[in-house]
């Protein structure tokens, strides 16, 4: 099992002509073309057998903008590199494509991570139903220093991800990166209520003691920081990309 | 002869700083058991760089046919309680890279048109990675642009095509990844004064333009690269011996 975050870069101003042509392709219905392949599913996503997204986001803050992205999880990369190119060689995608450039490229560019699960995803996760979070959501990407990940790994499953939930966040999932740029990298996704309470709790961790020892311990340890910089992102999530608490994934 | 339904996967280590010489004792001398025993193929070329953004930075290149293997093989590697022996023994107290970019590459069409004749055979000199971003709506075009008018143009002036990559998994994509190789400095500088000064290049670009309404090209991060002695890559990216 692995996890594909693709994230776009939107052409300026057309974040939602992205949003719009994301829903087009993968989640509503695919016409019937003459002599083209049975629609036997809803959409052309559907129809090449690539998953629904377990999330798809829009930016509301943070360095990527105008950014969409969402994460789909696929059982193999056989599977995955079984789906996706017959979709981009499918000429329905290709007059999606044309019409919704209208003249100029609607992306300028894109970024595709694989990811795996994290442990410290196990240690923190709250089982309970499958149902949609909203809210405000918070990606985190903490890259490390190689060799030192662990330390990190250990005070999010400790005290960073605990103390959120005790704030009132919901775990959404927490990956390693295993193919990206500036590895090791460690990502958190978190589901806020609403805006106000991200910003009481980042208040309150920004102070945490139990956090700031760590973080010296760590670092008189290993002999040099741990996190070398952290991307911060604060996310929207589209209304056909409302992720569930651990991504939908029962334990 | 690599084909389309080859995987490449180039390993860009950011490293400690002091560190280069222990990282190329590790990846040149110590490291291949353990690779061959989790099925981790030998690089097809190990290089380090003085002259990068990631400065020092040390590289290599493996090619994969099965990308699940690729991730069953690595993750057995790290698990390795001999490796993590090994590791610690040779860091010796600290890490020696700070920072990874994984990359996995496919080959480019623009390659397919500037192979290099002739057996293999191992290519000095100065080595040169190119990572370029290309337009979204046009990279093939790109790709072609670059394999059928800079390409020839360069190679003309010295340059060794050693393979062209379009990037399947990474960052900053559509991103195409070259990497050339190059008699010494002063040839490749000419080659590249010339390329910068050439009308048929400017035409060529002008022409793209219009026909694309924009840019085949985008911002071009170049990493100029010293092949290893141990993993000095042969034309073509043909298997070291």
């Amino acid at each position: 099992m692995v996890f594909e975050y693709r994230f776009y870069q939107a052409s300026d101003g057309r974040l939602d002509e992205e949003v719009e042509r994301m829903r087009e392709v993968a989640i509503l219905g695919a016409p019937q073309v003459p002599n083209g392949p049975p629609v036997f599913k809803e959409s052309l996503f559907d129809r090449y057998g690539i998953p629904r997204p377990l999330g798809a986001w829009t930016a509301i803050s943070g360095p990527r903008q105008p950014l969409f992205g969402y994460i789909v999880r696929w059982n193999s990369l056989a599977e995955r590199d079984a789906a996706f190119p017959p979709f981009w060689a499918d000429p329905l995608w290709h007059a999606v494509r044309s019409r919704t450039d209208a003249g100029s490229p609607l992306v300028d560019r894109i970024d595709t991570w694989l990811m795996n699960p994290s442990s410290v995803w196990a240690a923190v996760r709250k089982d309970g139903p499958d149902t949609p979070v909203g809210g405000v959501h918070e990606m985190r990407i903490h890259h490390t220093r190689a060799g030192y990940a662990h330390y990190l790994s250990a005070a999010l499953a400790e005290i960073e991800l605990p103390q959120c939930q005790a704030f009132g966040a919901v775990v959404l999932g927490v990956f390693d990166v295993v193919i990206g740029p500036k590895m090791p990298a460690i990502i958190s996704f978190i589901a806020w209520p609403d805006y106000e309470t991200q910003q009481r709790a980042r208040a309150r961790l920004d102070v945490e003691p139990r956090l700031l020892q760590r973080m010296a311990d760590d670092e008189v340890d290993a002999g040099g920081p741990i996190v070398l910089s952290v991307e911060h992102t604060l996310l929207q999530p589209v209304d056909y990309g409302v992720p569930a608490a651990n991504f939908g994934m029962s334990a | 002869m690599s084909g389309f339904n080859d995987y490449y996967e180039l390993r860009l280590y950011r490293c400690a700083p002091g560190r280069l010489d222990d990282l190329h004792h590790r990846m040149g001398y110590e490291i291949a058991p353990l690779f061959e025993r989790h099925g981790i193929p030998r690089p097809l070329g190990n290089w380090d760089s003085l002259a990068s953004s990631e400065a020092p930075l040390y590289a290599y290149l493996l090619q994969w046919p099965d990308l699940d293997q690729r991730m069953k093989s690595f993750a057995a590697f790290y698990s390795d309680p001999e490796w993590q022996a090994q590791r610690d023994a040779s860091n010796a107290g600290a890490t020696m890279v700070d920072q990874i970019e994984l990359m996995i590459l496919r080959p480019s069409s623009a390659w397919a048109l500037n192979r290099t004749d002739g057996e293999p055979r191992s290519v000095a000199g100065l080595h040169e990675l190119r990572m370029q971003t290309v337009s979204t709506r046009n990279a093939e075009a790109a790709h072609q642009a670059w394999g059928k008018v800079d390409l020839p143009f360069l190679r003309a002036r010295g340059a060794t095509v050693l393979g062209v990559f379009m990037c399947w998994f990474g960052a900053d994509m559509p991103q195409m990844v070259s990497i050339l190789g190059w008699p010494d400095f002063d040839t490749r500088a000419r080659a590249y004064n010339e390329h910068g000064r050439d009308s048929g290049i400017a035409e060529a670009r002008r022409a793209e333009r219009a026909e694309f309404g924009a840019s085949l090209f985008d911002r071009c991060n170049v990493h100029l690269m010293r092949p290893a002695p141990y993993g000095v890559a042969r034309t073509n990216f043909a298997p070291l011996e």
